[in-house]
């Protein structure tokens, strides 16, 4: 069973040692309204794929949020999302979206990643807020484009790493900044999930196309598109980047025709000696996704909505903890992370707070959303983080694909 | 509930989601096209999952339900149109089936909660939250709204069929024509014929244990089969096993007089729901309904009495067509 799909009635099942109500409450969820607006917020959707059907499904919690328009090349996916938004009006070309709908403020890319550097700068230049999906690009030279755009663009810019949104990675994150584990000595992360992740295409001109992320020509593999906010976790929460990269890959399972291995191993080295390892594989679904940060006075694990805090047996005792819920792993005891734990502890409602209101992908979007409101001038995922983070996925890959480490150069993580 | 006798399949594949096992059997020649096909179907199984898990805080359907007191909740094409489907079927049922029993079902111990039983007051409290009358969809906005506080959805009685349409929906876009799809046994759908038969044979259950064989053979070519069986999932109460059938109309779980209901028809969408309808309408509700929706043919098996309250003659089955005429079924064993 993977922790991250856990639920209530899971928790009951689990019976002996395990608190038996272990859930967000409505009351507890009610903490968590999704922004509002009196003016309503037009917005265009280039790319309409699995990712942009995500988002679209993420864009229906927001009253104020109209799909004006969408825009694929494949004529089958742009039929069956207007199926979903058939208010939205149609477009095979991204440019022809952009000279067609001045009414539009707000765009969300989720094309192939090779295809998001000219219709990320056009939409910039456009003056539309962007919402771009991790990562930036495929090439440095890419990134580094978008990155500049974004940093120039009087738009908001959210480059897509929407666990930087995330209550639970927030509140993760401050116990790992503040020293509840003391000094970072280790960190591991991984993504496991069983599928060959190949689009269905009865027709080989499509085929090629749909599946860009199984060939080097146009991805950057397992690294690039779900290592990306494993390595990003890190960067944030330790506040550094890595200066090296190494890595491994193969194809162990989905001998099919691909050449972008399905199962990856990655070292990335952090300063101070610290290293993290990653790995990610097609070919097994054991035990998720998590991310987890090791220090000499306990650990922090993050998976999705969910976050545990588990200490040394010689860490010192914090008042709050006598008032902790607790959730037992085997062999480890964890307290688990609560979002607004202050506030429902006062309401003797601690144990209705577990986990999140909305899904992963929501919290990033609402970040956007919110901060096109509120008139911000950043969000949670500015160009430059964005761009360091898709630095640090490009050299991994490149480091599986060559089988040798890379030494990340400073200037590559400069915007100007 | 269900068992099928099929040609081999070319490829099989399987997950765990909705609390139960999916698996899809196809048939073709591109093993490359059908193991990413059947992923396909199983992901769009697993996406609705996410979106229409009660249990779930994060799932669409938990923020539905969290604000649809409070202000109209847009839902996409699809939803909306499966929560239009489940007011018709409770208005063809007379209320048997319900949509709003979330408040009931967590009453009464089948959603985590503690297993004392409802006292009346509070079973009459909830029922003022439970009634399909009391949802507001709107067309023109494509929201819903609850009339009521404290309402709440509860879509298991049709997620899984629904589930199974939009799998399909994937599988021929895909350009798959032949495949068998079920969700758990309870509801299975059939796209297309197998490669060497007119059909796909699938077996009912006798739900009573202690019989031999099969109850009946159902010969499935491009439809969908759903059986209910209240007592499949029970949760103890106040020290008495109730089955998990909940009957809207009186805000308590169905007698176990209705031992099991099987419908066919051309949507799994339909078929789980009006499976759940007749197990809790049972024969009653069967020689109400008439010719509301064609096409839906099934089975219902239940207790008969010998006119005394407390003594049971054994079970009866009653085969329907169109659901009219109903012909009493004389349980040949396979």
């Amino acid at each position: 069973m993977n922790l991250e799909d856990l639920d209530r009635r899971d928790f009951v099942k689990m019976g002996a040692g395990m608190i038996s109500v272990l859930s967000l409450s409505p009351s507890a969820s009610a903490m968590f309204k999704p922004v509002e607006s009196d003016q309503p917020l037009l917005v265009a959707m280039i790319g309409v794929g699995r990712q942009g059907r995500l988002i679209l499904g993420e864009l229906e919690k927001f009253g104020f949020v109209k799909v004006a328009a969408l825009c694929d090349t494949d004529e089958r996916r742009l039929k069956s999302a207007q199926r979903r938004a058939p208010e939205a009006r149609i477009y095979d070309d991204a440019r022809a979206l952009l000279d067609g709908e001045k009414e539009v403020q707000a765009v969300f890319l989720a094309t192939p990643t090779h295809q998001h550097r000219e219709i990320a700068v056009a939409a910039l230049e456009a003056g539309r807020h962007l919402y771009c999906e991790a990562p930036l690009a495929t090439t440095l030279e890419d990134a580094k484009a978008i990155a500049a755009a974004a940093a120039q663009a009087k738009a908001l810019f959210h480059g897509g790493l929407q666990l930087r949104a995330n209550p639970i990675y927030q509140l993760a994150r401050s116990f790992v900044r503040s020293g509840a584990i003391r000094d970072v000595v280790a960190l591991r992360g991984q993504y496991h999930r069983k599928g060959s992740e190949r689009v269905p295409a009865d027709d080989p001109a499509r085929e090629k196309a749909l599946n860009w992320a199984l060939y080097r020509e146009s991805s950057i593999g397992l690294p690039g598109e779900k290592g990306i906010h494993s390595f990003d976790t890190v960067n944030w929460f330790l506040g550094k980047r890595p200066v090296a990269v190494a890595g491994w890959g193969e194809i162990m399972l989905h001998r099919d025709g691909r050449d972008i291995p399905d199962t990856v191993h990655c070292v990335l080295s952090y300063p101070d000696q610290v290293k993290m390892i990653y790995d990610a594989t097609l070919a097994n679904s054991f035990e998720g996704s998590y991310q987890l940060f090791l220090g000499t006075m306990g650990a922090v694990k993050v998976i999705g909505n969910l976050g545990w805090l588990f200490k040394e047996a010689d860490a010192p005792t914090q008042g709050w903890e006598v008032y902790a819920v607790r959730q037992q792993f085997h062999k480890e005891e964890g307290i688990t992370l609560i979002a607004n734990a202050t506030k429902l502890a006062r309401q003797g409602k601690l144990k209705e707070g577990v986990g999140l209101p909305y899904p992963e992908l929501y919290y990033g979007i609402e970040d956007f959303l919110a901060g096109i409101v509120e008139k911000k001038t950043e969000t949670a995922c500015p160009p430059l983080a964005a761009l360091e983070a898709a630095v640090v996925a490009i050299k991994t890959h490149e480091a599986v694909v060559q089988g040798k480490e890379i030494a990340l150069q400073d200037e590559w993580f400069n915007i100007g | 509930m269900l068992g099928s006798k099929t040609t081999c399949a070319d490829l099989r594949s399987a997950r765990y989601t909705m609390g139960t096992r999916f698996e899809v059997a196809l048939f073709g020649k591109n093993f490359t096209h059908l193991q990413a096909a059947g992923e396909a179907a199983l992901d769009e199984v697993e996406f609705l999952n996410d979106r229409l898990d009660l249990f779930k805080p994060h799932s669409f359907l938990s923020h539905l339900n969290r604000w649809a007191f409070e202000k109209p909740v847009r839902l996409d094409p699809d939803l909306f149109a499966l929560i239009e489907l489940c007011l018709g079927v409770h208005k063809a049922s007379e209320g048997a089936f319900d949509v709003t029993v979330g408040p009931l079902m967590a009453q009464w111990g089948f959603r985590g909660k503690s297993g004392d039983a409802p006292v009346v007051k509070t079973v009459a409290g909830d029922m003022k939250k439970v009634g399909s009358d009391k949802i507001e969809l709107d067309r023109a906005s494509r929201t819903i709204r609850f009339k009521e506080a404290g309402m709440a959805l509860d879509l298991n009685a049709v997620a899984k069929g629904f589930a199974l349409d939009r799998a399909a929906d994937v599988l021929r876009e895909a350009g798959i024509e032949r495949a068998l799809l079920h969700g758990g046994t309870s509801t299975v759908l059939a796209l297309g014929t197998p490669p060497d038969a007119p059909a796909w044979t699938i077996g009912v259950e006798d739900p009573d244990g202690t019989r031999r064989g099969l109850l009946k053979v159902v010969h499935l070519a491009e439809g969908a089969l759903s059986v209910s069986s209240p007592l499949s999932h029970c949760a103890e109460t106040a020290g008495r096993v109730r089955g998990h059938l909940m009957d809207p109309r009186i805000g308590a779980p169905v007698s176990s007089k209705i031992r099991l209901a099987a419908v066919k028809t051309a949507s799994a969408t339909l078929s789980d729901a009006w499976s759940t309808a007749l197990g809790v309408g049972g024969i009653d509700l069967l020689k109400k309904i008439g010719n509301s929706f064609p096409q839906v043919t099934g089975l219902v098996v239940a207790e008969r009495s010998k006119g005394c309250c407390c003594e049971m003659a054994g079970p009866e089955t009653y085969v329907f067509k169109n659901f009219n005429p109903v012909e009493k079924f004389s349980g040949e064993k396979i």
